[in-house]
């Protein structure tokens, strides 16, 4: 360390000394470094025996307390007196700075209490405008948009959206009463604990006055341990509320942070999407907001269980934001439902539908195939065809069917497939479909249509035969 | 030697070595460490408690190539401080040598 730097440390520590007063100190040493300089020494010899910087500004500001102090300080015995004095004064300060470390945990049982107690009625009291709130909000929608797969889809999005909400609601609200009772209690308690300092100083006093007699002392002493061990005891208990409380919120975050992910997930399929040409922005600021306001739970829970349930400060805007983009959310996917057509057909255009033919020569297995109504199948009279035969036409989609044989059996038809679940196909169809406004049946992509083609005389002569 | 006790007998021997003559900060302490071996940090927080208690006057005297130098003077009121503690010293010295040579002899 070299001078300035020394000087410079000293004088940071000295700063509650009045500027005169700290100059007269800061020349004293300076002149006394440049003194040793002169005789020899080197700088940082000079300063390392001055020993510890902060020792050394402890002694002169004790050099100033005790000259306020000095009234019977007479003699060298009375010095020695005052040594004892300070000892013992450090000694209760210590044990007061152990009685204040355990107090700093300010939350007590009765908080505890006080806090579930209000949270119940709380909850109980957000319940009854939020299950209105949401009530109207699903009736609304469902009237605004078809009642389809996703018209239900999207009124229980908004369903999901108001618990959410509720959910952040009442964290929030729970979270400032646990914060407005420990306020309240470490007022308490600091009041509590100035009028023990008050009592404490008065113990001083009279230890001062007879500092001889050890017996008091001792009194003291036992009567702080008291007080430490009582502290501890309740401080346990607290703690261990504490920690039941922390275990049940770090539960409830766990399949929030899966939600989260999961929103996430979806989120960037969705952005996908508008990038393929859907309009889906509505969605998309749906899932904005469900986002934020699950970050923002989960935000709140780990606040509250990282400061011991003493968070600093938490802001109301992110929920408010998110809320906004919600309702305008809402307003967005409303106007995009709308205008979608539901169509109850297959979603594959004719053009590429492919076909399977087989012929088939009438045997027993006939049955009343021909006689029998069925929408499973179309017959077409065809004057070209061959005498007692019949060619069975299946009519499907290659991209999804996979059709190996076609045979009759006791009356019916038997087509023998796999169904290939080609799952890219089916979303280019589904995003294709989007572009255009449109919903289909995506189930009906594994339908196949029946037609069977005869000459009259072969159906004549089957239908007579049978009846 | 336990510090508490040094600084007590450490504000007798300022008082004695300012009495021969007036001196400045640097020469006290290397007139003191003669004695006692003690941090030289703590004169200075000594010498101005016992400058505020009117024990020391302080004047500054130029010097050359330097800052002025501050010199304390013994007080009157510091020469009966000395007296004071000088006696007490001899009393608590001559029980504890008495003490000690009653045990040797034993």
């Amino acid at each position: 360390m070299n001078k300035s730097k020394f000087l410079n440390k000293l004088k940071k520590k000295l700063e509650i000394l009045n500027d005169e007063e700290l100059n007269d100190i800061i020349n004293e040493y300076e002149s006394i470094i440049d003194e040793k300089v002169k005789h020899g020494k080197s700088e940082e010899e000079a300063i390392s025996e001055f020993g510890d910087v902060s020792t050394l500004a402890k002694e002169i500001l004790e050099a100033y307390k005790l000259n306020a102090k000095k009234v019977d300080e007479d003699d060298f015995l009375d010095s020695l007196d005052s040594t004892i004095k300070k000892g013992a004064k450090k000694l209760s300060e210590y044990t007061k700075d152990v009685v204040n470390e355990a107090e700093k945990e300010e939350i007590t049982i009765d908080m505890i209490f006080e806090i579930i107690i209000k949270a119940i009625v709380i909850l109980i009291l957000l319940m009854i405008p939020f299950s209105i709130l949401r009530s109207i909000l699903t009736a609304f929608t469902s009237m605004a948009v078809p009642s389809n797969f996703f018209g239900n889809f999207i009124v229980s999005i908004i369903g999901g959206f108001m618990s959410l909400l509720f959910l952040a609601l009442l964290i929030l609200v729970i979270y400032l009463i646990i914060k407005d009772t420990t306020t309240k209690g470490s007022i308490k308690k600091s009041i509590k604990k100035r009028i023990e300092n008050e009592v404490e100083e008065e113990i001083e006093e009279e230890i001062e006055k007879e500092i001889k007699k050890e017996m008091k002392k001792e009194k003291e002493q036992i009567k702080e341990d008291k007080i430490v061990a009582k502290k501890s005891e309740q401080n346990s208990f607290t703690t261990i509320m504490l920690t039941i409380l922390k275990v049940i919120l770090i539960l409830h975050a766990i399949p929030m942070v899966f939600s989260l992910a999961f929103l996430y997930v979806v989120l960037a399929f969705s952005i996908y999407l508008l990038f393929k040409g859907v309009s889906i922005i509505g969605i998309i600021l749906l899932i904005i907001s469900s986002i934020i306001i699950t970050t923002f739970i989960l935000q709140l829970i780990f606040k509250l269980v990282k400061t011991n349930f003493r968070p600093k400060k938490v802001g109301f805007s992110s929920l408010i934001t998110a809320f906004v983009i919600f309702l305008i959310g809402i307003f967005f996917t409303i106007d995009f439902i709308g205008s979608i057509e539901f169509v109850n057909e297959s979603p594959i255009d004719e053009l590429s539908y492919s076909t399977f033919t087989q012929n088939y020569v009438v045997d027993d297995n006939i049955g009343n195939l021909l006689t029998r109504q069925s929408s499973n199948y179309s017959v077409f009279i065809d004057s070209e065809m061959n005498d007692n035969v019949l060619t069975l036409e299946v009519t499907y989609s290659d991209d999804f069917l996979n059709i190996k044989e076609v045979s009759v059996s006791d009356g019916y038809i038997i087509v023998h497939s796999t169904e290939r679940m080609k799952l890219i196909n089916l979303f280019n169809l589904f995003v294709d479909n989007l572009k255009e406004e449109k919903i289909y049946n995506y189930t009906k992509v594994f339908d196949y249509e029946i037609n069977l083609f005869v000459n009259q005389e072969t159906l004549n002569s089957i239908v007579i035969e049978e009846n | 030697m336990n510090t508490q006790f040094k600084k007590g007998v450490l504000e007798l021997i300022v008082l004695v070595a300012v009495s021969k003559k007036d001196m400045y900060g640097y020469e006290l302490i290397s007139e003191v460490s003669r004695v006692v071996d003690i941090n030289d940090g703590t004169i200075y927080p000594l010498l101005k408690r016992l400058t505020n208690d009117k024990y020391f006057e302080t004047y500054l005297v130029e010097s050359t190539g330097g800052p002025p130098r501050k010199y304390y003077k013994l007080t009157s009121l510091g020469k009966e401080k000395m007296h004071e503690l000088k006696s007490t010293w001899d009393q608590f010295n001559n029980s504890v040598n008495n003490f000690i040579k009653e045990g040797y002899n034993e």
